[in-house]
């Protein structure tokens, strides 16, 4: 495992991150996904060791993420969400202050990126529009040789056109069959395309994590009448919403809901978004109900 | 730990140009203080100097970058305490070469004194009003603990100047140097490693 998570907790005053676990093996993307606060950025802070977790193990290349902070940051390229270099240097001055602490850098690759992503490198940060400063993130991230990518809502505030961009990127990065990528975002969309593992969090849980086509494959939007639904099946319906026409809910096994409800029922492959909204719908009624 | 110091000039280029300019001023206006001026405009740059790395760091949550990459906590810390001696021997040497310049132009009565005993107690300032004020700033970080720090340093320049001008003609350092030089150094210099050990331990507990 190139990242793994067991039961790592962390509480703040009016949030806690709860016994979480998740796993990442080389060559994947794992699409981190949840509503804003769900704590997706809280799991990130704890990975890189910028806030101290209260509770459980965090293994990075198989390392004590703790004891081995150096050796561990020195092959994990970052993106976050914000921009966190300084805005008075250039672009070419912030490369180079970076590029000081990598043992692995590689110059005529990064002027490679800086290239394809047209990057002004003589301007200051400050100067870059948002999507700019992302690339030059990007380029950073993606120049020493990393083995695991960690991006925190990259794509957030970013145009289609450039979010699209950095998705091409990070499936072209992702052919080097060791490198692996932990993608936080809220923007199911972006995953549609890239991602091999899909883990939900919300509240503070990880509701779900497992591979991306399975979750497609298995899982089903079902529709129906309200006359269908029982004390009995209620159940196994995820994050059931009922109105005056019927009632709509995802269930976990679309072939099974097909053959026990027949045609009585509409059932439909869901989309990213639609499981998000659906199972955070269950994990809010399960938060409220304790 | 070079590059972490190099990139707090870097990042403030134009301030480094307008320090030179406060010297310049300073030169004319701190004339009164005597053995006390060299101090007060060396602490003055090191604090504008610090403070605005700091501020910028603060700003744009610099911190969370630093602690990604494959840097040690004791070395950014460490390095914040070696950028305040460089850039008051970037002050120091500015002071001087201003006057080098004055007497090269041979303007009478210009600037206050420069001397080795002035310049030690101007170290030994630095040392004693940074010690205080870096654990602060590593425990709250720059913006909270400005005004803090603010007070310290005003109570410093006022105290600084109001000791020397007890002792008119340079005799203070004389005397300090016959009777105490030693315990003066020992007792700034376990301030000093205190002081590191205090900031380090508050940046290993704090979180970003």
């Amino acid at each position: 495992m190139i990242l793994q998570l067991t039961n790592v907790s962390k509480h703040y005053k009016d949030f806690s991150l709860k016994k979480i676990n998740l796993s990442l093996e080389r060559g994947y993307i794992m699409g981190f996904i949840g509503p804003n606060g769900a704590g997706k950025s809280t799991t990130i802070k704890l990975i890189m060791n910028l806030a101290r977790k209260d509770e459980g193990e965090i293994k990075v290349f198989g390392l004590d993420h703790a004891k081995h902070s150096i050796e561990i940051r020195n092959k994990i390229g970052f993106v976050y969400d914000e921009n966190h270099y300084y805005e008075e240097l250039t672009a070419e001055e912030m490369k180079n202050f970076i590029r000081s602490f990598y043992s692995r850098w590689d110059e005529p690759l990064f002027q490679r990126y800086a290239k394809q992503f047209g990057l002004p490198l003589t301007k200051p940060v400050k100067q870059l529009s948002k999507g700019m400063k992302m690339k030059l993130q990007l380029a950073v991230a993606l120049s020493h040789q990393a083995e695991l990518l960690i991006m925190d809502e990259p794509t957030s505030g970013l145009d289609p056109i450039i979010r699209q961009e950095l998705l091409e990127i990070l499936l072209s990065v992702i052919q080097d069959e060791n490198k692996s990528v932990f993608f936080s975002t809220h923007i199911t969309s972006d995953l549609d395309k890239i991602a091999d593992y899909i883990t939900i969090i919300h509240n503070g849980q990880i509701l779900l994590s497992t591979a991306k086509d399975e979750l497609l494959d298995n899982y089903g939007v079902i529709k129906g009448s309200k006359d269908l639904l029982s004390f009995a099946n209620r159940e196994h319906f995820i994050g059931l919403r009922e109105n005056r026409y019927g009632f709509d809910a995802l269930v976990e096994n679309r072939r099974e809901a097909a053959k026990k409800y027949g045609d009585k029922v509409v059932i439909e492959k869901p989309t990213l978004e639609e499981i998000l909204l659906y199972i955070t719908r269950r994990g809010a009624v399960h938060a409220s109900s304790h | 730990m070079l590059h972490l110091i190099k990139k707090d000039f870097l990042i403030q280029k134009k301030s480094i140009i307008f320090s030179l300019f406060i010297m310049v001023f300073f030169s004319f206006t701190l004339e009164s203080l005597g053995s006390a001026a060299l101090a007060v405009s060396v602490l003055s740059i090191c604090y504008m100097l610090v403070y605005g790395a700091g501020a910028q760091e603060d700003k744009t949550g610099s911190d969370r970058l630093l602690i990604s990459l494959p840097i040690r906590k004791e070395t950014i810390v460490l390095s914040k305490y070696v950028s305040v001696y460089v850039f008051a021997a970037y002050a120091l040497l500015i002071n001087v070469l201003i006057r080098l310049a004055a007497h090269a132009l041979q303007i009478p009565n210009f600037g206050y004194p420069i001397t080795i005993e002035g310049i030690l107690g101007t170290v030994a300032a630095v040392t004693l009003i940074f010690s205080l004020s870096f654990p602060m700033i590593f425990k709250l970080g720059y913006q909270k603990s400005r005004m803090a720090n603010f007070v310290l340093l005003f109570a410093a320049a006022f105290g600084v100047t109001y000791l020397l001008q007890q002792f008119p003609n340079g005799e203070a350092p004389q005397m300090i140097a016959e009777y105490e030089t030693a315990f003066l150094v020992a007792g700034l210099a376990l301030l000093l490693v205190l002081s590191f050990c205090l900031s380090l331990y508050f940046y290993r507990n704090r979180e970003f």
